[in-house]
């Protein structure tokens, strides 16, 4: 019967003929393997080549030196690695704990003042992060926390709270808030609704706003090497640093483990939410 | 139980404004005092906008109150939160929480006042029981139907037996197959349900310790009034923002309290009459009618804290007079003069003929509906609807002189027992 249905909609009028689908199919995997897939491959190569020049089209020598150095936690990867987990992580913790209420709250007001605390979430999205880094970089030296940890998690929140809060607005905006009044007038207190109805009933988006936090700290350049004063290692200033001294292989191993993390907190991520429902009511 | 038990519900002097009481906001309810007793169903039907799901909303304290005070089985709960009310209140479309099962959901409630695992499980298995959905307990809630949806929503709500249940439209998304299986399993869960409710007594002290065994008090909110019939042993009709009238369903059927209300029953054949029109002795003729006023209107005024009759009197001398259902007949001219008194009245009330000449015949239902244009002395023709009975139906077809064809002239019978006037 499945193959009757596709073969008696492939043969609709104005239907694209089942061939040309195919090709098209074919050459977007395609698109996708050069742009995605190669480079990566590109950078695995990289961690282990040795003098490796135009015009070679492999290197000519290999060499796990990098990857050894950062398994024994050696050089500066290992540790700038550990501390950008670290950011990550809080920021993107942090980021829901306080964009949580604030989407919630926008999404309970109407007309121009739900338009202007967007806005306000907004801002420092949309402003460069080098700006609000300069910003910040004054404001946290007068405070004391330049060149700190907590200085660093400050700023990444920052970006990452708007980020967060303009999600949970979305979120909250599509929300059935009938289900807390429905625990409330069951028995449940405010708090009680909160965590045994509100919260569970949001775990997908709540752990998609932590992705999102974890992902803007983890990228974060600008504000880290502004606010952390190149005190704080950080790993995409690492990368960058190799980059700029022309140590390839270095650099690409840390490039490389700037794509893992990302693509395992996603995947766990994945994993949790497996059995949950997309709707967010 | 040393005394009577307490009412699962009194309403006093309710004051709601929408928008939380500042001068610009509309009032949405004034004045509306009411009772429901243990084991009692209460109707609210209304227009849209009436107040209904405003005032089931306040009772179950989901909206601020300006004045007035509520108590929900025996206890004051005007200033307590929703939680602390005794009182469950269920929204148009069931909410399920979506990330817990059919048992979890029901057991919520009791998970939340901490009832011990072993007891907990039993009530939610007697109550899935008793809406007969035992076998989808570890089903999750997104995988219900409608109908399972609203049974499941019901015995969430009956688990921790509440001493009010305040249900919003609860029948009016559903088709009518489930609408009738859903009827039934309200009206059987809170049957089944047994709460505790304070006895009241002489002794304010002992009034405490002295509770009673009793079925919980039922508020039910619709604008179907053949909902409100099936299932109310009382009928509140709510009307800008106020209890128009407070009866039991036959009463508010026989004796509307006023025009207003009247109208919203759907009772169309209004005679208008003027001052010396002769309206009123064409069709009473001095005999005394039933005037809906005077018994119904003190039990309205007792009952709801307001008189819509007297204001309705004391607009001035021009009255209406409204015929409800069943009190017309209509049937062809030539047939009318040969009707005897018991043909034309079945025995009982006195029948008054008004010639007319038959607009349209229409057929919204098993019957035609005719559309009369009546003749009224110093008066405006008016347009009067009566079913047509299969007799005279049958009468027309008989007889060549008569005929329900557009334009042929016809006789409504009007039984003035039963006309109200307003």
């Amino acid at each position: 019967m499945r193959w009757a249905t596709a073969r008696s909609r492939s043969e609709a009028p104005g239907a694209p003929p089942a061939g040309a689908t195919r090709a098209l199919r074919w050459v977007l995997f395609g698109v996708l393997f050069l742009t995605t897939l190669l480079p990566f491959g590109v950078l695995v190569v990289t961690s282990v080549a040795r003098s490796w020049f135009w015009p070679d089209l492999l290197p000519p020598t290999v060499s796990g030196d990098a990857w050894t150095e950062l398994l024994r936690g050696g050089g500066r990867l290992a540790p700038a690695t550990a501390t950008s987990l670290l950011l990550g992580l809080s920021t993107g913790a942090l980021a829901v704990a306080m964009a949580f209420p604030a989407g919630r709250a926008m999404a309970r007001l109407r007309g121009w003042r739900r338009h202007l605390a967007a806005g306000a979430a907004f801002l420092p999205v949309a402003a460069p992060p080098l700006a609000v880094g300069v910003g910040l970089q004054y404001s946290f030296l007068v405070a004391g926390l330049g060149g700190t940890l907590p200085g660093v998690l400050l700023a990444h929140l920052v970006p990452a709270a708007g980020y967060v809060s303009l999600f949970f607005l979305g979120v909250f905006a599509v929300h059935d808030d009938r289900l807390e009044v429905e625990a409330r007038t069951l028995g449940a207190t405010p708090a009680q609704a909160l965590f045994h109805v509100t919260l569970p009933a949001l775990r997908r988006p709540l752990l998609e706003g932590f992705v999102l936090g974890f992902l803007v700290s983890w990228a974060q350049v600008p504000l880290t090497l502004l606010v952390g004063q190149g005190v704080v290692p950080a790993l995409p200033l690492e990368v960058l640093s190799y980059v700029q001294a022309g140590q390839d292989a270095r650099a690409a191993t840390g490039a490389i483990l700037l794509v893992i993390p990302p693509l395992l907190v996603m995947g766990l991520a994945g994993f949790a939410l497996r059995d949950r429902p997309v709707v967010v009511a | 139980m040393t005394g009577p038990v307490a009412p699962a519900l009194r309403v006093t002097g309710l004051r709601v404004t929408f928008g939380g009481g500042t001068d610009r906001d509309a009032p949405g309810l004034t004045g509306v005092t009411l009772e429901v007793a243990a084991g009692e169903r209460l109707v609210l039907v209304g227009a849209s906008g009436a107040g209904k799901t405003t005032l089931l909303r306040a009772v179950a304290g989901l909206v601020p109150i300006d004045e007035g005070s509520i108590e929900i089985g025996g206890k004051d709960v005007t200033r307590l939160p929703p939680e602390r009310r005794g009182a469950v209140y269920l929204h148009q479309s069931p909410v399920l929480f979506p990330h817990l099962t059919v048992e979890e959901n029901v057991a919520f409630p009791l998970r939340i006042r901490g009832v011990p695992q072993g007891e907990a499980r039993k009530r939610v298995h007697e109550v899935l029981d008793a809406v007969r959905l035992a076998d989808l307990g570890h089903r999750p809630s997104g995988a219900l139907s409608g109908g399972q949806r609203h049974r499941v929503a019901l015995a969430r709500a009956v688990v921790a037996r509440p001493s009010l249940l305040l249900l919003d439209e609860p029948l009016s998304s559903l088709d009518p197959g489930l609408r009738h299986e859903i009827r039934d399993v309200i009206v059987h869960l809170q049957a089944q349900v047994q709460v505790q409710i304070e006895a009241q007594g002489e002794d304010p002290e002992a009034r405490g310790h002295n509770r009673a065994q009793v079925q919980p008090g039922l508020v039910l909110v619709t604008h179907d009034l053949e909902e409100a019939g099936l299932l109310g042993h009382r009928v509140g009709i709510v009307m800008e923002g106020g209890l128009a009238q407070l009866a039991p369903p036959e009463e508010i059927f026989r004796a509307p309290a006023t025009l207003e209300v009247a109208r919203f029953l759907g009772y169309r054949n209004e005679l208008p009459c003027a001052p010396g029109s002769g309206v009123e002795a064409r069709l009473f003729g001095g005999v005394a009618t039933k005037d809906p006023g005077e018994a119904e209107a003190r039990n309205v005024a007792r009952d709801v804290g307001r008189d819509f009759r007297a204001g309705n009197t004391a607009a001035g001398s021009r009255s209406v007079v409204v015929l409800p259902p069943g009190s017309v007949r209509v049937v062809p001219a030539s047939r009318s003069s040969t009707l005897s008194e018991g043909e034309a009245g079945e025995g009982r009330g006195r029948w008054v003929p008004l010639p007319g000449r038959l607009r349209h015949l229409a057929h919204p239902g098993p019957r035609p509906l005719a559309r009369v244009e009546v003749d009224l002395p110093n008066a405006r023709p008016v347009l009067l609807e009566a079913e047509v009975e299969d007799a005279a139906l049958a009468d027309a077809r008989a007889d060549a002189s008569g005929s329900f064809e557009a334009g042929s002239p016809v006789v409504l019978l009007v039984d003035v027992s039963r006309a109200l006037r307003f």
